[in-house]
């Protein structure tokens, strides 16, 4: 194996860790990683900060990847040290605690520093710059014993603090040098209606100011401005802007600029070492969002792991002022040029402000002041390029509504702005990872993990995953790019149909796989319950058989014993049987049945019609066995007659085609005997009636079961029970047992939908119905088609034919499987 | 030398996706028609743990062991990565109706070095 490369990277702020994150995703191992991180925290979410201030959030609430993950991907992270000097020739980087650390890749995102105006007075206490955790505590320290502060600077940042101090209590005032707000995202007149929206929070904002000198003893007392005005406050933030930190960079002799200067896959002047984010500059341009700042992380971990991706061509940015109660979004340019065309739109009254720039008929930039609505839809528009009449930006429904009401959007849509997360990874990522929540789906894919604006569309699309059965917008497998829900709904809508003929019409890639040609079947059975059809060449052998292979391929039989339920009459002929057959194992299963293991395949005909008794299923996804206790017929403890209800169940829903088997219980009492809290359907008898429980699972996975709902009579049972079973028929992936489908759709859902909605439960059992009444014992079925002399099924289970000169396989070879 | 064609039953019996089994010498082979109507026919074990092969799943040229769903490539024997080892392939033709295979030599493991 590969000898691990060592790589050192200075700087642990969201730019480094992004692209750790995504090598150690795509090259495990191939690196052993250094992380030097000047700040005493791990990688935390730096455009939360302002949020922090505001909402008084504990560090740990904004930490992106805590100790533990440094540890679990063996990453030695230096806290608290400052890398003081780069020793290229060496290969070397030198650390504030004289460590001296090798490499043989260096990256550098060392991000940016807050630019200090050299002011008279700048160094007073209570004069803050606003960048890091540490500044924020000591901000909000500050702010505890402060009554008026002064924020310097309007741009996004310094806004956003104004608004953090001000939601803390503070009297607060903007002082800007030109003469509107974040003007390198907004025009004059969006910066009068932000204006507005701030004086209205009670953000008083003067433009067009200079700050002169900091006054004060020793502690900050006023702010004096050129013009001689002075404004007292207790707190002065300096908010004029970021530089980046190309310090250590210029010292080691890497060619800078305005920050360290790197190609278009984030390489510097020195071919061992990288740069990215806010201390990078790229093209001219040095970056402070974090989108760009992730994309170029991207890039940059695919150079290193060896990963083909697109160069990094620059960012088209778009911003937010993340300020409570204010959409302020910008994208594009935001000034037209002579010959554009502009269209703007005002509405006073809601202090709403919109203008949007074309260009030969393109949108080129768009400005939303007081509803941002449209932001997506017009991000997307100018990303791509599109062409766009003059009425349709402003005028159609927004896709943050659509999304809220879980209308279809491209898959490709990027939801995640900051972090570049589509629509499609998310639903991926809920789908792989059966995620459940907005914190789950920013750990796995980022998405909502940075500024949290997308938020709202995660939680809708993971309502969505919930409400469709299966992940919306991920193909059924490799094999189509239609989803579950879209097979499903083309097979409804077409005529009865076979496998070959369903991949056909849906124009498969190939022969379809082993996932999707059993789930195609299960599909025909769903849909068209009365016209089965010949699945045999799609399903596996033992659904096939009707028997299960054994490794031997010899087959087991175990016919239904209904409720565990036996006779003399059904016992004696069992035995005799398996002495008939030599039936080599005669085993009481799991399921309180009884399983002749080891039957020769073409023996399993005669072996059916000896015993007369229907199939168990053993061997199939469909509904097993119902397991129960004694109950009220013979237990002093029984409250319930669970073996009459045990045995109405299984009559009732065996030979049902399922997506996964599903094995029910029935106990008479809460003693529960019969293990109905880890069958896929249990009951447990109470004093009043019957608890009807779901998902649960003694398997691999145990789970306990959910309580569906307590009824009192054992036709309600029944009727829930096949509601119940249809939605999940209907609903949960092939292959999907009943516990993780109601983890995954959540019981409250599935009671709705089962219990509550009493429209929805018939409909549930009117479609169950045809599923119900056209199921035919498969192992009559069989010995009469042999009986008849039926071509396939002879051809089936009978002996290969003699062929002149062929020696038959009774003389030779594993004999037992013939 | 190659060996003999020798009879291996009907055609008609071997229908699309389907496999069956002979014996054919003394050998248990598992013949296969594809999708596309190709017969394929390879030793009726599978190189995990002798799965009979013929009760498999067949996609495209591809046979699923129904005994822990290894794939076996029907045209060259090979199991489907990343699993590893494969079966011995024989020649196969069709004439009139009838299926004539002729057996490989006792090579049972396509991949081994010989």
């Amino acid at each position: 194996m590969k000898q691990a490369e060592r790589l050192v990277v200075v700087g642990n702020g969201m730019a480094a860790l992004a692209c750790l994150e995504k090598l150690i995703e795509w090259a495990p191992q191939a690196f052993a990683i250094t992380v030097y991180g000047e700040e005493p925290y791990p990688n935390y979410d730096r455009v939360r900060l302002p949020a922090a201030l505001a909402e008084g959030l504990a560090p740990e609430e904004l930490i992106l990847n805590p100790l533990g993950w440094y540890r679990a991907h063996d990453v030695d992270l230096r806290l608290g040290v400052r890398a003081s000097a780069i020793d290229r020739d060496a290969r070397v980087v030198e650390g504030s605690d004289r460590s001296r650390t090798p490499y043989d890749r260096l990256i550098l995102a060392t991000g940016s520093r807050p630019i200090l105006l050299p002011l008279p007075g700048i160094d007073k206490d209570g004069v803050y710059s606003f960048r890091t955790l540490d500044d924020c505590e000591r901000l909000r320290v500050g702010a505890e014993r402060s009554a008026r502060a002064v924020v310097v600077g309007g741009g996004l940042l310094g806004l956003e603090a104004a608004a953090g101090l001000r939601r803390l209590g503070l009297e607060v005032t903007v002082v800007h040098l030109l003469d509107g707000l974040m003007e390198r995202q907004l025009d004059l007149p969006g910066s009068r209606y932000l204006e507005r929206a701030l004086a209205a929070q009670g953000i008083r904002i003067l433009l067009g100011r200079t700050a002169a000198a900091l006054l004060g003893n020793g502690r900050v007392e006023a702010l004096a401005l050129a013009d001689g005005e002075v404004l007292p406050a207790e707190l002065v933030v300096m908010a004029v802007g970021i530089r980046p930190d190309r310090e250590l960079a210029q010292r080691a002799g890497l060619a800078c600029r305005r920050g360290v200067v790197v190609d278009d896959r984030m390489g510097t002047s020195d071919p061992r070492v990288y740069a990215l984010g806010e201390c990078a500059e790229h093209r001219g341009i040095c970056y402070g969002m974090v989108k760009p700042l992730y994309q170029q992380a991207r890039v940059l971990a695919a150079r290193l792991a060896e990963v083909a991706v697109p160069a990094y061509l620059g960012s088209r940015v778009s911003s937010r002022l993340k300020v409570s109660g204010i959409k302020v979004f910008s994208a594009g340019q935001h000034l037209e040029a002579a010959g554009d065309q502009v269209v703007r739109f005002e509405d006073a009254g809601r202090n709403v402000y919109k203008k949007l720039i074309l260009r030969e008929g393109r949108l080129l930039g768009a400005v939303l002041v007081g509803d941002d609505s449209e932001a997506a839809d017009l991000d997307d528009l100018i990303e791509n390029g599109q062409p766009v009449s003059l009425a349709g930006p402003l005028a159609g429904p927004s896709r943050a509504a659509q999304a809220s009401a879980g209308c279809s959007e491209s898959p490709d849509t990027v939801i995640c702005g900051c972090n570049g997360v589509s629509r499609r990874a998310i639903l991926e990522a809920v789908e792989a990872h059966r995620l459940t929540t907005r914190a789950d789906v920013a750990r796995i894919t980022g998405a909502s993990r940075a500024c949290g604006g997308c938020g709202p569309q995660v939680d809708a699309l993971l309502r969505l995953t919930v409400e469709q059965a299966g992940p919306a917008g991920r193909p059924l497998c490799a094999c189509t790019h239609l989803t579950r829900q879209e097979v499903l709904a083309a097979i409804r809508g077409r005529r009865p149909q076979s496998v070959p003929g369903v991949m056909r019409d849906l124009r498969w890639s190939g022969d379809g796989c082993s996932a999707c040609r059993p789930a195609l079947a299960y599909f025909l059975t769903l849909c068209w319950p009365q016209h089965p059809g010949d699945l045999g060449a799609s399903r596996h052998v033992n659904e096939r058989v009707h028997a299960n292979i054994q490794k031997d391929g010899t087959y087991s039989v175990v016919p239904r014993i209904y409720g565990g339920v036996t006779t003399p009459g059904a016992l004696i002929r069992l035995a005799q049987v398996a002495e008939r057959f030599e039936v080599p194992l005669l085993k009481i299963t799991g399921g309180q049945r009884l399983a002749l293991l080891g039957v020769r395949k073409r023996d399993l005909p005669a072996v059916w019609a000896a015993l007369a008794m229907p199939s168990g299923f053993a061997y199939a996804k469909a509904v097993r066995t119902v397991k129960t206790c004694v109950g009220s017929a013979y237990c002093r403890f029984g409250t319930r007659d669970s073996l009459d209800l045990g045995i109405r169940l299984e009559r009732a829903f065996e030979g049902l085609w399922m997506p996964a088997k599903v094995k029910m219980g029935v106990a008479g009492c809460p003693r529960n005997c019969a293990e109905s809290l880890i069958k896929d359907v249990g009951l447990l008898g109470t004093e009043r009636g019957w608890q009807i429980q779901v998902g649960g699972n003694g398997g691999t996975e145990v789970r306990q079961a959910e309580l569906l709902a307590s009824v009192e009579g054992n036709e309600e049972v029944v009727e829930l029970v096949g509601a119940f079973l249809q939605l999940y028929r209907e609903q949960a992936d092939y292959g999907e047992r009943t516990s993780r489908w109601c983890s995954r759709l959540g019981i409250e859902e599935i009671r709705r939908r089962v219990v509550e909605d009493v429209s929805n439960r018939r409909a549930l059992l009117a479609r169950l119905e045809p599923a119900l009444s056209s199921r035919v014992d498969p192992w009559r079925e069989r010995v009469q088609g042999l009986r008849t002399r039926e071509s396939g099924v002879r051809r089936e289970y009978e002996r290969p034919p003699s062929v002149p000169g062929m020696v038959d396989g009774e003389t030779v070879g594993s004999e037992a499987a013939f | 030398m190659a060996g003999d064609w020798l009879p291996a039953g009907e055609s008609a019996d071997i229908e699309p996706r389907r496999g069956v089994r002979r014996c054919v010498e003394g050998r248990e082979v598992a013949l296969f028609r594809t999708g596309e109507g190709e017969l394929l026919v390879v030793d009726n074990a599978c190189p995990h743990r002798g799965g009979a092969l013929f009760e498999g799943l067949v996609t495209g040229r591809t046979v699923v062991c129904p005994l822990h769903g290894w794939g076996i490539d029907l045209g060259s024997g090979r199991a489907v990565p990343p699993e590893e080892g494969g079966v011995a392939t024989h020649a196969v033709r069709e004439h009139e109706g009838q299926v004539e295979v002729r057996l490989a030599k006792s090579v049972k493991d396509p991949t081994e070095e010989r």
